[in-house]
């Protein structure tokens, strides 16, 4: 029975969102395919790793008792050995706990950990693991990299402009006066890295503009300000492969009233009158339509441009595409990406009829195959270059 | 280890309770308790293994028998103590009497139930059901018995829906179809109800005589035979013997027999009145549209039609909706009423109970325990349109020397029905499924679950849209 590592938490302002994903998106899905032997492994809020069984608890996040068990457990260790193992005491006579992992299975949304770090650590390991690899994880989560990145291969994307923290304010009247003179109101102002729709903001004037960069720029070193798409249907797709890419339903987001689908919506309301039209659950998986509800072409043309951005990305294992489409222009946008949406959003792929077995198990085969392709590739070269010194 | 765990398991405090949980799913028969106990032991079942399904219910009977045992203990420990002072032997002494201490408990326990029953609650039993029998004999209303080895709820509570429309109906609740649930009901009546519908449940040889006397019926409707309580009764003959007893207490064009029952056609009088799917007393049933979502047909006499709408689910439901709309038109009801009536009877719980779960729908068949009604529900699953088919069953309990054909009967039927995906429970009916499966040419996938409970909450990870899954029976915990 082959052992896998599923690691959820991390240092992002989406812990909570990941350790949902995990627990019941990915652990108790594997755990029913009764194929796989899973491993918890919990990255706390501070960065330390623990492994235990009781990390598949819900109600110890819940409760609150996951301080109390942060404080006895010990810390995790990790043992590169042409593979991964976890190593922790067994707090028995100094003797220490060994585990050897055949695929990892990560879980964590945002920072340190959705950017591309972890998978950079699972690189070095030589392990395989789900999901998009290092580059394609830190383009997708960087949503100024994702657009230049996509139109380089002809994918439009809404007007925007961008800068660091330190850009705006060395210029902050000539950053302003460039997003007055270039782009057209309304705008959206966006985190660069930052996933769940946290601190986004829609801005109609330029008192908010001015506030909305100070949120944005909380959150991260980079930000964007975009222009609005006129007419406005938010569409999602969610997408796995690696060569051969099958996509789940075009589905539709129900933003509020204010038209902004943010984190609130996402997890917090059960979505907008969603949870009916979907027969979904609560939170992330009860606020929309699916399949969406636009015409043919326009749905033929999304899925064409979220495979399109998939491959422009690199993606491989699994991501979902998030598109804004002009309904009166008849025009599809590509917004941002996510390389592992909440709950896999498991919730679309069960309506395309897939379960979420399906799904697991399918993840964890693309993530064997792409290792098992890698293997064959040739890394090391030998030269004389040594002897020289 | 099995063993050993097994073996320390009886020494947990808690015992008592174990054992009262036992007695109660066995309805305080001590001979039943005594089967499950001595089973437990040849199988090396751990005591808490028991209690996996439901939870001991603290009524009176259960706390005094739980006070009781606990009662004896501490009397048997005491006396064992002053015995051990008094021997030579005595750390052997002690061992042997911590040793015995829950297993003479459990006999204890099962004496007190012995005794319970022959000096209190039987001659409680005698008293209110010659109540009961007064009761009936002075009510006015007309009183429909229900009888069979299956689906008596099912048509009593269809019984009640329809003519509850037109008419002041009481019924037996739930499926309490036993002589004290007989006389508690006769007590709660207000005498002026217009029908009177009792479910019989046939236990043991005589059942179904004793029960006539009591509520002398003036209808009485026989749902179908199978092979049930063969522990009781010594062959199927004894079942439908026991069944159509009700032939001497009702006039024989008052007795409405089932016509789909295969077993039961060969114990029929000659006139028997037999009501199928093709319909019943003159009435025919045409354009008959099974979907996940229920049943609709349409009912035919001389010039009078029906068009009736049921939420249950399955072609064969038919002939149990065909036949209660045909004896609320007898019993005077208008057409309109019998047509609302019928448009409210849904499908009742665990009983082909449809659920939308991730997409999937989920056919909650638990309680169905019979052949007949497990073929019933398989051809419903072929004849539904899915993408992906599901069938869970751990087979049936109680067949008794019909065990190895009854399964065998069920796995032809799984393969005939052919789902995607067939989940068996490893158990003793597993292996004589599997092999007539395999038999009849089943090529698809079968998985087997060691934890049937574990299997049910893991379903919603492993349906999706477009999946239909089919859950019939599931095995109480004294027979897992």
């Amino acid at each position: 029975m082959k052992t896998i590592a599923v690691i959820f938490g991390s240092r992002s302002a989406e812990h909570d969102i990941s350790i949902v994903t995990a627990l019941s998106a990915i652990i108790k899905p594997l755990e029913a395919t009764k194929k796989y032997k899973i491993e918890a492994v919990y990255i706390a809020k501070d960065g330390s790793w623990y492994w235990d069984e009781k990390l598949k608890d819900i109600k110890l996040y819940q409760s609150g008792a996951i301080d109390e068990f942060m404080r006895k457990a010990p810390k995790v260790q990790l043992q590169f050995d042409n593979g991964l193992t976890l190593v922790k005491s067994s707090q028995f006579a100094g003797r220490k706990a060994y585990k050897k992992i055949d695929v990892v299975f990560p879980a964590t949304h945002g920072t340190h950990g959705e950017d591309g770090e972890l998978m950079g650590l699972l690189e070095m390991a030589n392990v395989p693991y789900v999901g998009c690899d290092v580059p394609s994880s830190a383009v997708a989560m960087d949503k100024v990299l994702s657009k230049l990145q996509t139109q380089a291969y002809g994918i439009v994307s809404p007007k925007m402009k961008f800068f660091t923290k330190s850009e705006y304010s060395e210029n902050v009247e000539g950053w302003l006066k460039a997003i007055k003179t270039d782009l057209k109101m309304p705008l959206f102002v966006k985190p660069a890295r930052l996933g769940s729709s946290i601190g986004i903001t829609r801005v109609e004037n330029e008192k908010e503009l001015v506030n909305a960069i100070e949120v944005a720029l909380h959150y991260d070193e980079k930000a964007l300000v975009e222009e609005a798409v006129a007419n406005l249907i938010e569409v999602t797709v969610p997408i796995i492969g690696n060569d051969e890419l099958i996509p789940a339903s075009v589905e539709q987001p129900l933003p509020k009233d204010d038209g902004v689908f943010d984190f609130e919506t996402k997890y917090m309301n059960q979505g907008k009158g969603g949870k009916k039209m979907s027969g979904g659950k609560a939170g992330a998986q009860g606020y929309s339509k699916i399949p969406a509800d636009i015409s043919k072409d326009l749905y033929d043309k999304s899925l064409e441009t979220a495979l399109g951005v998939y491959k422009a990305v690199g993606c491989q294992g699994i991501a979902r595409i998030d598109l804004l489409i002009d309904s009166k222009a008849k025009k599809v946008y590509f917004n941002e990406i996510n390389p592992l949406p909440g709950s896999l959003y498991n919730h679309n792929w069960r309506a395309s009829g897939w379960s979420n077995v399906d799904l697991v198990t399918r993840l964890v085969d693309l993530a064997e195959e792409r290792w098992n392709a890698k293997q064959k590739l040739t890394t090391t070269f030998s030269t004389n270059f040594l002897k020289q010194f | 280890m099995k063993t050993l765990r097994a073996f320390l398991s009886y020494y947990s405090p808690k015992f008592p309770l174990y054992f009262a949980y036992m007695l109660q799913q066995v309805e305080y028969d001590p001979k039943k308790f005594h089967e499950w106990s001595g089973r437990l032991l040849r199988n090396t079942q751990t005591l808490q293994s028991v209690a996996t399904r439901k939870r001991l219910v603290m009524t009176r009977r259960a706390k005094l028998l739980v006070l009781a045992t606990y009662g004896f203990a501490t009397i048997f420990i005491i006396l064992y103590a002053w015995l051990v002072l008094v021997l030579d032997f005595r750390i052997l002494a002690l061992l042997i009497g911590i040793l015995a201490l829950p297993h003479v408990s459990r006999y204890f326990l099962e004496f007190t139930a012995y005794v319970a029953q022959n000096l209190i609650i039987a001659p409680e039993q005698k008293r209110m059901t010659e109540e009961a029998a007064r009761i009936f004999a002075d009510h006015t209303g007309v009183k429909i018995a229900v009888l069979g080895s299956y689906g008596k709820t099912t048509m009593k509570e269809l019984l009640a829906t329809i003519l509850s429309q037109g008419k002041k109906v009481a019924a037996t609740p739930g499926n309490m179809n036993v002589s004290t649930s007989h006389a508690r009901f006769a007590r709660s009546l207000k005498g002026d109800e217009d029908v009177l519908i009792v479910e019989f449940g046939e236990g043991e040889p005589g059942d179904i005589e004793r029960m006539a006397q009591m509520f002398k019926p003036d209808y009485a409707i026989i749902t179908g035979l199978a092979p049930n309580h063969l522990d009781y009764y010594p062959d199927l003959k004894a079942v439908a013997k026991d069944l159509l007893s009700i032939y001497d207490f009702v006039p024989a064009d008052k007795v409405l027999v089932s016509g789909e029952s295969k077993m039961l056609k060969d114990f029929l009088p000659k006139a028997a009145h037999v009501f199928t799917t093709g319909g019943t007393l003159g009435w025919k049933t045409s354009n008959i549209k099974p979907t996940i979502a229920g049943v609709t047909f349409d009912l035919n006499k001389a010039k009078s039609q029906f068009k009736l709408a049921s939420g249950l689910l399955g072609r064969y439901q038919v002939a149990p909706l065909a036949l209660v709309a045909a004896l609320a038109d007898k019993l005077g009801m208008s057409k309109s009423d019998i047509e609302a009536g019928m448009k409210k009877t849904a499908p009742f719980q665990h009983r082909m109970q449809p659920r939308l779960i991730n997409g999937a729908w989920l056919i909650d068949d638990a309680y169905n325990g019979n052949l007949e009604g497990m073929q019933a529900g398989l051809k419903l699953l072929a004849e539904l349109p899915a993408k992906r088919k599901w069938y869970v069953t751990p087979g049936l309990v109680d067949q008794g020397v019909e065990t190895v054909r009854v399964h065998k009967e069920l796995g032809k039927a799984i393969a005939e029905s052919n789902p995607n995906i067939v989940v068996l429970m490893n158990n003793s009916a597993r292996p004589i499924i599997e092999e007539a499966m395999l038999n009849e040419g089943f090529k698809n996938e079968l998985r087997v679950e060691t934890n049937p409970l574990d299997f049910y909450v893991q379903i919603e990870h492993l349906v999706a849209s477009g999946d239909v899954l089919l859950m019939q029976n599931d095995w109480t915990d004294n027979y897992s």
